[in-house]
């Protein structure tokens, strides 16, 4: 796959990435009772998933559509330093530094698990 | 304080709600999307090398945010820009992964400081965006 193709199959997956953030997100937020949880409930998984399709090795149209597209989009930058700052604004500093801690953190700990389980599959690539 | 600054999850007024919400975030996903994918095939990334597509889309992305939570809530504007394009023209999946990957080829520092760039000069980007919108602008009251 490549050409007009696979730049309409990476916006396609997305948009879909970016329905199941807010749908996933809004669901992990209601239970933990606060947007940035939702957020970085997304992340973290994302990290996780992202991690695992990098240590099996997957290149190409497959890891343009899914990595670049579905979970590049899945994940936000922006949305968790928007809630971190709101966090700060609002006077929970403390809340804010750990955002950050747990979301850089967390998704260092999440991509290095994802990678080193999916390195380790029969069928992953060198 | 200014106004509008916590309104992130406030219902207002003309929002699509649904469907209409679900093609408002997929639309704005897309074309998040699309550019982050132009930046990364326009500025490839080599081994051992500064992730620089990445970073210019998550810098970008946090700046229009910035300014859009800055701005009144309502209509399409949010779940189009906001959730959709600027959520989707940033990512963190990316991120620890280029960052194992730096540490990987030979350069750990070089990871640890992509790590922390991204995350400070992101917030001072929504820092930045925020303050632009919400200056007053000339000839208004």
């Amino acid at each position: 796959m490549s050409g007009p193709l696979l730049w309409a199959a990476v916006a396609g997956a997305g948009g879909f990435g970016a329905i199941a953030r807010v749908l996933v997100g809004g669901a992990i937020a209601r239970r933990g009772g606060a947007p940035h949880l939702g957020t970085l409930g997304v992340n973290l998984l994302a990290a996780l998933l992202a991690g695992a399709v990098a240590g099996a090795g997957v290149a190409g149209a497959g890891r343009w559509v899914v990595a670049v597209g579905l979970l590049g989009s899945f994940s936000t930058l922006s949305t968790a330093l928007a809630e971190t700052r709101a966090l700060a604004l609002a006077g929970r500093r403390g809340a804010a530094a750990g955002l950050v801690a747990a979301t850089l953190v967390g998704g260092l700990a999440a991509a290095g698990l994802g990678w080193a389980v999916s390195a380790r599959l029969p069928g992953a690539l060198p | 304080m200014t106004a509008g600054r916590h309104r992130l999850r406030v219902p207002a007024a003309g929002v699509p709600r649904g469907a209409r919400l679900l093609v408002a975030v997929w639309l704005g996903g897309a074309a998040g999307t699309t550019v982050r994918f132009a930046l990364a095939q326009g500025v490839p990334s080599s081994p051992g090398a500064w992730p620089w597509a990445t970073l210019a889309a998550n810098l970008a992305g946090c700046l229009v945010l910035g300014a859009l939570l800055a701005l009144p809530a309502g209509g399409w504007r949010r779940p189009l820009v906001g959730a959709g394009f600027c959520g989707a023209l940033t990512t963190f999946s990316a991120l620890p992964v280029e960052s194992i990957a730096l540490a990987r080829d030979g350069a750990p520092a070089l990871a640890v400081l992509y790590a922390a760039t991204s995350v400070a000069a992101g917030l001072a980007c929504v820092e930045l965006g925020a303050r632009v919108a919400a200056r007053p602008r000339p000839g208004s009251a």
